[in-house]
């Protein structure tokens, strides 16, 4: 049998279709691990943000309830203007306390406790402040929650207020 | 014997491959980021709305304590809040909260009909209420706002 002296050329790859190869592999590859990285991250902090936000959320919409109903705010049981602030609302007969009780915020209905926010956040800080203009009471709030996923730590402050509405004299 | 072209891939096709490997990265990045910028969002607009919430609160407590206050004001004139720890005020140097969102309200002139109804400006026969104001309490961040409408009444009648 005789070789062809052009049958060498005919297999595998030449020098220069390795090197455009190689190189369109190194880039594809270096673009698809710093965008894999990346995304890891912004996964970890969109999962963190969507558990501050939500336990935020829904600790922001009770207090601010309780806040509208209430007739009056229990002074000597509360703490303003510090953190870990405690606010104690009396509507009638029933007293309604809130307070954060190892990173977790706790409400007191008669002294039955449930815990508002869940162990995967924490309650860094939360500052009362009362506004009284003998007509009526005004309360506001300060916020701040964090939580950790992965390796990422996202913390926001929420703040709102609502005026009591059964403060009206 | 020849062998020729039949095993293995040529540069067009690699180039192929890689393109549609990497449109599919394009598309599939580029659809999260989208994801993540409005998880994001959703954020800011969650804490800039209590902000405003908390805006039209504090122009009912002012309201309660003297509606002087509140028609001292000018209409239509973009006014903020002066929030200290036991006072609350409105003025006219602006408020920034966290160092981003600017919080500032505007009243505008309540207008009604024979009926007493709420009507827009423009309706004919209608007439300003001087007894009530319609406050419009803006938070703004960035490129994004968020606005919170709320009607105040000189509701002790002073």
């Amino acid at each position: 049998m005789k070789v062809s002296i052009s049958q060498p050329h005919t297999k595998g790859f030449s020098l220069v279709e390795m090197l455009v190869y190689v190189a369109m592999l190194v880039v594809v590859a270096t673009v698809s691990v710093a965008s894999l990285i990346s995304l890891s991250d912004s996964f970890q902090q969109q999962k963190a943000r969507q558990l501050v936000v939500r336990n935020a959320v829904s600790v922001t919409e009770r207090m601010l309830t309780d806040i509208r109903v209430a007739q009056d705010v229990d002074q000597f049981s509360s703490t303003f203007q510090a953190t870990p602030g405690v606010l104690t609302l009396v509507n009638g007969p029933t007293t309604t306390a809130y307070s954060v009780v190892s990173g977790v915020l706790e409400v007191s209905v008669e002294n039955e406790s449930s815990a508002l926010t869940d162990n995967a956040v924490t309650i860094d800080e939360i500052i009362f402040y009362l506004y009284d203009n003998t007509v009526t009471e005004f309360v506001r709030m300060q916020l701040t929650l964090s939580a950790t996923a992965g390796s990422v730590t996202y913390t926001e402050t929420f703040n709102a207020g609502a005026v009591l509405r059964g403060s009206y004299e | 014997m020849r062998l020729v072209h039949i095993k293995g891939f040529t540069v067009i096709e690699i180039l192929v491959g890689v393109s549609l490997l990497a449109l599919i990265v394009i598309f599939t990045t580029h659809s999260l980021t989208l994801h993540f910028a409005s998880g994001a969002l959703v954020q800011q607009k969650t804490k800039a709305l209590y902000l405003a919430e908390e805006g039209q609160e504090i122009l009912r407590y002012l309201r309660d304590e003297d509606w002087n206050a509140i028609t001292d004001l000018t209409a239509d004139t973009q006014y903020y809040f002066a929030v200290a720890t036991s006072t609350v005020a409105t003025t006219t140097s602006l408020e920034l909260i966290d160092t981003r969102y600017t919080r500032s309200f505007v009243l505008r002139e309540a207008y009604r009909d024979a009926n007493d109804d709420l009507v827009a400006s423009t309706t004919g026969g209608s007439s300003i209420d001087t007894g009530s104001y319609i406050a419009e309490v803006s938070v703004v961040w960035g490129a994004n706002s968020v606005s919170l409408d709320g009607l105040l009444t000189n509701v002790f009648d002073i």
